[in-house]
Formats: C-alpha cells, sequence, structure tokens
C-alpha cells in the first residue's frame, strides 16, 4: 500500500482530534464530579436523574408540609392541656360548691368564675398561628368563637398532602374538641359510647344552675364536668398520637429523602478514581501519538536530499 | 542512420522527460488538492526506423497523461460523503435541541415541580398572600421557561430552514460547474493533463453534491456524467443543468425543494433523504417539529388541567371557552407551548399578584378550605399525560356497568360517568364532546377483553386525562382514571421521557456520524493509496529523470563532437 503525506497528514489530525474530545470529556467529568453531563452520555440514567430530583425536590416539599403540621400539632396539645386545667378548675369548683355550707352567694360568685372560664375556653379556641384559627377547621381565617362559645367554624378540617398518595388531617377542628367526639374514635365513658359532649353547653349549663342556686342539678353537672374532663384527655391523647404519627412520617420522608440521593448519586456522580486513571490513560495515548508523529515526520526524502 | 538522428533522439528524450518532470511539479504542487489524482506521464519508444542492420531506434514519446484513479472507489466515497454529511448535519441540530432540553439549561423539569410544590405549601396556609404570590410568580417561571424552549426550537428550525436555502442555491451552484466540466471534458482531449484534471474537479464536485443530496451518476456519453435524483429526475443531463428553487409551504411557511424541469416545477422535497439537504429538512419538519409538538402537548395538558380545578375555585364550574376562574391565559390557536401564560386576572399588567383571584378552594364560605389548592398540587403525581392514543385496561364486557362514577376530565373537559354506565356509553359519551376535545373513543375487543381506546388525530397530539373529581381520598386520587387504567406519564416523566429521547437521538446520531466519518476515512485511505501524491515518491522520480534529462542534453554534446570531427575532417572549420 502507498501511503501518500497528505492523508498521512489526515490521519494524525483525525487521531489527536479523538483523543483530545476523550481526554476533554475525562477533565469535564473529574471537574464536575459527574458522569452524566448531557443527556446523550446516558439518556436512560439522565432521565432516570430527573425524575428523581423531582421527587427530591416534591420530598423537600412534604417535608415542609409536615414541619408545620408538626408545629401546629404542637399547638394543639397546648391548647388541650390548658382546657384540660381550666375544667380541673371548674370540677373543683363544682365539687367545692356542692356541699351545703356553701351559701347563694358564694354560688353565684361561682357561676361568675365559670362564666370567666367559659371566655378563657373560647380564647383557647380561637388560638391563632400564623393566619390560621386552628380550631376553625376550613374557616380557619376568622375566629370560630364568640365568647360564649357559639361556633362559627366547621366540624372537618382540610387535608394536607404528606407524600404523593397520602393526605392527612391538618389539624383538629374546635367542635370535635369542645363539642362532640374525636374524629372517627368516639369516646366511651362508664362503659357507654357518648355522642356528644358539649363542653360549653355543660360550663354554661352549670353556670345557670350555680346562679339559680340549684344544689340538685349540680350532681349531673358534675357527672357532665367529668365526661369533659374525660373527652379532653381522649383528645389529648388524639393530638399526640396526631403529632406523634406526623413525627414518624418525617422520619420517613428523611429515610426516603436519602435513598433518592443515593440512588440519584449512583446514576449520574462519576467514580473520580476511575476518571482520572481513564484520563492518565488517555493522556498517555496523546504524548506517544505526538511522539510517533515527531519521529516518522523525521523520516521524509527531503531531509536526505543535498540543498537544491 | 545519420548523426542528425542523435540530435533528433536527445531532443525528444529532453522533450519527454520534460513532460514527465513536469508531470512530477503537477503533482507536487497538488500534494494537497482535494480530488486530486496524481498523474503519471507514459512512455513509449518512437517508431523505429528500418535500416540495412535491422529497425533502428527513433526515440522516446509521450504516449498519454495516466490519471491513478479508481472511479469505482471515487463512487463509493461520493455516496458515503452523502451518508456522512446527512448525520454530521443531525448531530449538529440534534445536539442543539439538546442543548435546549438540558435539564442544566432549561430547568423545565424543576420548574415544573416548584410549581407544584407552591401549590402544595399553599394548600397547607390557603390564605397566606405569600403562599399565593409564590403559585403565581412560578406559574409565570414555569410559562416563560416554556415559551423560552419553544422560541429556541423555532429558532433551529428557522436556521435549519434559512440552512435550506442556502443549500439550494449551493446546489444549483454546482449543478451548473458539473454541466460545464461536461462540456469541457466531451470537447478535451481523452490523456492529457488538462482532461484529467477537470474529471477530478468534476469528481470533486460530484462529491460534494452528493453531501449535499442523495443522488444517482451515470457515465454518459463522451465520457460526461448524467447526475439524477433518487427517483431518476435528471439533475445534470449532458452540459445542461436543471436548478432547484425554493417553494413556500402554504402552512409552515418553511421553504420546500422544487426542481425546475421542462414540464414546470416539481417539489421534490420527499426524495431528498440524505446529505446535508436531508437532514435539514428531516431536522426542521420532523426532529425539532416533533420536539416542538411534545412541548406544546405538555404546556397544553398544563394549562387545561390546572384551569380546570381553579375554574371550580369558588363554585365555578370548569369550563375551557371562558377565561373565567382560570389560572393560565386559555389559547385559542393550539399553540400552547408559545403562548402559555399566567391569566391577566392573577397577575395584572403591571405585574402585580392579584392574589384574592388565586382558586383554593371551592366553597364560597369554608375560606380555609384547600381542596383546589391541594388538588391541583396533586397533579404532579398523577398519570395523565399520553401520546395520541391511550387505551383503558381490558374488561370483561363492553356493555355492563362497570358501577364507577365520577367524572373525567378529558383535554380539560368534563366527561361524566355514571354507575351504570358501561364502556360503551363513556365512549359514547366522549365521542359527543369530540368538538371540544378533539378526542374520539371506540371500544376495542381482543383475547384480554374488552378495552376503551382514546385517539386524537391531532398529528403528534397528546391525551391528558384526569380524575376530574375535586374530593380527596385518604389514599390519594385513586379515581376513575385508576379504575378505568387509563395510564399516561406524570408531567416530570413525561418531559423526563422527553429528554431521555432528545438524548438517544444524539446518541445514535454521534455513533452514527462516527462510524460514517471511520468508513469514509477507510475509503479515503483506499483511494489515496491509489491516487494520491507521496512526496518521496515524486522526489526520487524527480531525480530519476532529472538524471535523464542531463544523460539527453549530454547527447548534445557528443553529437556535436561528432558533427566537428566530420567537419574537421573534411576541412570545413567550425567555431
Amino acid at each position: 500500500m502507498r501511503v501518500t503525506d497528505s492523508f498521512r497528514f489526515q490521519l494524525y489530525t483525525a487521531t489527536l482530534s479523538t483523543l483530545k474530545a476523550q481526554m476533554d470529556n475525562a477533565t469535564n467529568q473529574i471537574a464536575s464530579g459527574k458522569k452524566v453531563l448531557v443527556p446523550a452520555d446516558d439518556p436512560t440514567s439522565y432521565a432516570q436523574n430527573m425524575q428523581i430530583t423531582a421527587e427530591q425536590s416534591q420530598n423537600t416539599q412534604y417535608a415542609s408540609n409536615l414541619n408545620s403540621l408538626q408545629a401546629q400539632g404542637a399547638y394543639y396539645e397546648t391548647s388541650l392541656n390548658s382546657v384540660g386545667d381550666l375544667l380541673t378548675t371548674v370540677k373543683q369548683l363544682v365539687v367545692q360548691m356542692s356541699s351545703a355550707t356553701v351559701d347563694a352567694s358564694s354560688r353565684s360568685a361561682a357561676a361568675d368564675q365559670v362564666n370567666t372560664i367559659i371566655s378563657q375556653l373560647a380564647a383557647i379556641g380561637n388560638t391563632k398561628v400564623g393566619n390560621t384559627y386552628i380550631f376553625g377547621g376550613k374557616k380557619g381565617n376568622a375566629p370560630p368563637y364568640q365568647a360564649d362559645g357559639t361556633f362559627s367554624g366547621t366540624n372537618d378540617v382540610a387535608k394536607v398532602a404528606v407524600d404523593s398518595s397520602t393526605t392527612v388531617n391538618a389539624g383538629i377542628s374546635g367542635n370535635t374538641i369542645f363539642n362532640g367526639t374525636v374524629s372517627g374514635e368516639g369516646v366511651t365513658l362508664n362503659g357507654t359510647a357518648q355522642p356528644n359532649i358539649d363542653i360549653f353547653g355543660t360550663l354554661k349549663q352549670l353556670s345557670a344552675d350555680l346562679a339559680a342556686n340549684d344544689t340538685g342539678a349540680l350532681q349531673t353537672d358534675s357527672t357532665n364536668v367529668d365526661n369533659c374532663i374525660d373527652l379532653t384527655s381522649n383528645n389529648l391523647a388524639y393530638a399526640g398520637t396526631y403529632t406523634k404519627n406526623i413525627s414518624s412520617l418525617l422520619t420517613t420522608n428523611a429515610t426516603t429523602g436519602t435513598t433518592l440521593t443515593e440512588t440519584s448519586s449512583n446514576l449520574v456522580d462519576v467514580d473520580t478514581a476511575a476518571a482520572y486513571s481513564d484520563y492518565t490513560t488517555l493522556s498517555t495515548a496523546y504524548q506517544a501519538a505526538l511522539y510517533v508523529m515527531a519521529k516518522v515526520e523525521s523520516l521524509s526524502i527531503l531531509n536526505y536530499l543535498p540543498p537544491a | 542512420m545519420s548523426v542528425s538522428s542523435i540530435l533528433n533522439i536527445a531532443k525528444s528524450a529532453l522533450s519527454a522527460n520534460q513532460t514527465v518532470i513536469q508531470t512530477i511539479s503537477h503533482n507536487i504542487a497538488n500534494v494537497n488538492t482535494p480530488g486530486y489524482s496524481r498523474q503519471e506521464a507514459v512512455l513509449e519508444e518512437a517508431v523505429p526506423t528500418a535500416t540495412s542492420v535491422g529497425l533502428m531506434g527513433n526515440g522516446v514519446l509521450v504516449q498519454q497523461i495516466k490519471s491513478y484513479l479508481d472511479q469505482n472507489i471515487q463512487n463509493s466515497i461520493s455516496a458515503q460523503n452523502s451518508n456522512l454529511q446527512e448525520q454530521t448535519v443531525a448531530e449538529n441540530y440534534l445536539t442543539s435541541v439538546q442543548g435546549v432540553f438540558n435539564e442544566d439549561n432549561s430547568n423545565l423539569s424543576s420548574s415544573i415541580t416548584q410549581f407544584f410544590n407552591d401549590w402544595q405549601a399553599l394548600s397547607t396556609d390557603p390564605t397566606s398572600s405569600a403562599d399565593k404570590q409564590a403559585v403565581a410568580l412560578d406559574g409565570q417561571n414555569l410559562s416563560t421557561t416554556i415559551n423560552s424552549m419553544y422560541n429556541d426550537l423555532t429558532t433551529l428550525q428557522t436556521q435549519a430552514n434559512g440552512d435550506v436555502n442556502s443549500a439550494i442555491s449551493d446546489i444549483n451552484t454546482t449543478l451548473t460547474s458539473i454541466a460545464s466540466l461536461n462540456q469541457q471534458i466531451a470537447q478535451g482531449q481523452v490523456g492529457t493533463s488538462e482532461a484529467n484534471d477537470y474529471i477530478d474537479q468534476r469528481n470533486q464536485l460530484l462529491q460534494t453534491l452528493s453531501g449535499e443530496m442523495n443522488i444517482t451518476c451515470m457515465q454518459g456519453s463522451n465520457n460526461m456524467v448524467t447526475v439524477l435524483t433518487s427517483s431518476g429526475k435528471s439533475l445534470v443531463e449532458g452540459n445542461t443543468a436543471c436548478q432547484l428553487t425554493p417553494l413556500t409551504d402554504q402552512v409552515s411557511g418553511f421553504t420546500r425543494v422544487g426542481l425546475q424541469g421542462a414540464s414546470g416545477t416539481v417539489d421534490i422535497t420527499g426524495e431528498i433523504t440524505g446529505g446535508s439537504l436531508g437532514a435539514l429538512t428531516t431536522a426542521r419538519d420532523t426532529t425539532i417539529g416533533g420536539y416542538i409538538s411534545d412541548l406544546n402537548g405538555l404546556a397544553k395538558s398544563l394549562t387545561e388541567n390546572v384551569n380546570y380545578f381553579s375554574q371550580m375555585g369558588n363554585g365555578g364550574t370548569p369550563d375551557q371557552t371562558t377565561s373565567t376562574g382560570t389560572f393560565f391565559q386559555p389559547v385559542a390557536d393550539g399553540n400552547y407551548a408559545g403562548r402559555m401564560a399566567v391569566s391577566g386576572q392573577i397577575v395584572d399588567s403591571s405585574g402585580n399578584v392579584q392574589t384574592a383571584n388565586v382558586m383554593t378552594t371551592s366553597s364560597t364560605t369554608d375560606t380555609t378550605d384547600n381542596d383546589v389548592a391541594l388538588r391541583i398540587a396533586s397533579l404532579a403525581n398523577e398519570t395523565l399525560l399520553g401520546g395520541n392514543t391511550v387505551a383503558s385496561t381490558a374488561f370483561a364486557s363492553n356493555t355492563a356497568a362497570l358501577g364507577i362514577s365520577g367524572n373525567l376530565a378529558v383535554n380539560g373537559v368534563t366527561v361524566a360517568v355514571g354507575a351504570g354506565d358501561s364502556l360503551s356509553d363513556i365512549a359514547a359519551t366522549i365521542n359527543g364532546i369530540e368538538g371540544q376535545t378533539g378526542v374520539s373513543a371506540s371500544v376495542t375487543h381482543s383475547s384480554t377483553g374488552y378495552q376503551l381506546v382514546l385517539t386524537t388525530a391531532a398529528t403528534n397530539g397528546h391525551i391528558s386525562v384526569v380524575n376530574g373529581d375535586l374530593a380527596a381520598s385518604t389514599s390519594g386520587y385513586t379515581g376513575i382514571t385508576q379504575t378505568l387504567g387509563l395510564s399516561g406519564a406524570t408531567y416530570t416523566g413525561y418531559e423526563a421521557g422527553v429528554v431521555s429521547k432528545v438524548g438517544e437521538a444524539v446518541k445514535s446520531a454521534t455513533e452514527l456520524a462516527t462510524y460514517n466519518q471511520n468508513a469514509m476515512t477507510s475509503l479515503q485511505g483506499q483511494q489515496a493509496s491509489e491516487s494520491g501524491v507521496s512526496i518521496d515518491e515524486e522526489m526520487s522520480n524527480l531525480i530519476q529523470y532529472e538524471n535523464a534529462y542531463q544523460a539527453a542534453a549530454r547527447l548534445y554534446t557528443v553529437a556535436d563532437s561528432l558533427l566537428n570531427t566530420l567537419l574537421n575532417a573534411v576541412g570545413v572549420t567550425t567555431s
């Protein structure tokens, strides 16, 4: 085979540019830390990584949803504790006022005290976190309770997504706390299910009975207050479960996040040692090509002819 | 037999060696000329003269200037150049498309996720102005991202169209040159350096031409070539060249390729499947056109589905024909990718966000309910975007009631399904509103059972089907679409699929371009081996013929001295 000059140079150029391109690619991989820089490098991995990046971003949003639910959950527990404390005060008051030694004026004073507690409970019912009245259900932008305990919120609450296929209740409606049963669980007191325990109604009745000095009714009121206390502790347990559930969802969320990061890294991150080794191999090949080129070029006939 | 015949022989030798050396210089001068085939002056003995002692030599003649041209290799190179240029151009355009879709540049997938994440955040605090601002501004950002990708793609199309126009005029110049070289070759003398050079030039032009478009060449009379299109329409016939002419496509406004012939201009765009022109029309119409359509499907589905649920805000009803309660601006002309924008009710002309118009709840009283926001946020996870056809899972019967009820939103239009409806009933309902959705439905039967098949007639169209109810079940939105098994891709999954498709196309084009380049290099190696100029070879020939020339010149001295001797002998003195 005849080897001609022009073609020989063409081959040198092609070889060198191929090697240069490969070295360039290896350098980019090392510099960026990624083995998949453009979709064409590995279309499947690139697309998978895009999906995973999207999932990571969503997962972060779910974490943020959960964090805000958790923050709210803490307020429910605090509020319910206060409700429990106030009801205990009422209970003590009822016991005290049931005594035959107490006179009508003391009972009247106690009625005032109960009314104060009613408005304190209403204030708790109007607890506001950020923009939201947390006991308002789906009407959380206005105070759900009037001072006398009249409720203007909704019984059901909005839902919030905590992963791609699950939604949880965003909080607890005031009505299930002050007037009713814990959603879906029911309250069983003294062996019978209590469908509806109205805290404000009970206290208003108590206040009226105290004001009327109706000692006979106080006995019933005392039982009702007990039911209210039981409801509240059940609600407290529910709120505890609620926040615990949020915490465990947060843990799952964090685990998912870690898994996604690992998967993404496996898909597109470069093995630096391997990439560096590739680079060294290529750079040796490049030097060898240059060396051979220089050697072969000195073999021209022109170097052996005397100058014309 | 005379002394003068020595002079004649010397003269012929000088002239022949001079011609050889001239040919060698021509070779050396053209060592790097593309398409040049090395030439050789072929020497032969002059016709001998019969004498009494037998035939006596009469010196040397240049029989012809031979060109070391292997027309077969040359033809293979031309054909290969067609593939090579096609793949190179395709690779260039696809790499540009890849640049548009590359997530690192476009951030489309992350814009989509961010947009839906904002709705999530808004669902946790439905009256928050800040969250509503974020939804509106990130909606705007998402629209702008899609708009600018669309613009980048149409710019590439326009660029390809410009390249088509310049390729047409380049081809016309080449065709004319080939015809005029045909003429010169036919008129010239075979076996001269001049004719060889013309043939080399013509081969080079044919190689260029087949790099531009796929052609067929035939050897005609008088060494002329006939150049035809792939279906046999004449481009160059003898010394006549036909001309290509740009035609304007009535729909796209892009240039199509016309061929001016005796019977008027014929559209030959479909025949040009190879070369850079073939690659350009394919890139412009099919490749980039297809990706624009993919992007448009995404923009359309985003607009329609977000609007569908946004319009349910404040007790409203979805209606794609009005802009009441929409989040994105409704698009009338189908160019969703180019025109997608957040509604003017949400972001007004001075750029202020009207937070009151960002819908979060379907209730007119429950102001902090979040059903709309939650439903829009959940679009991020729904499988909803399909291709031209979407099929349901197989059911046992096409007429039995399915016992499922609810609403489907097919391309943003409500399809109500009642518990008594069968597959055929659902198909009939969908066909009843085909005018609004552009989607027709049929029930097909196979060994696996009956399937509901949705089809859109639009070329490269997309069907977007989503559960059309607001209510969220605790396990997400497993609604009627899931029951029917109508599946598609999520928005980010769809986008990842498009990017993967672009990546595969670039990868395959790069590999093909490399393969074709290697095949070309191999052919060029064969060609160089046969036709290329080797300086070493030419230099040694040069020395060889220089010596021969010197020897021939010496003959003059010898003949001169012989004549002198002779003239002295007869008493004539010369100088």
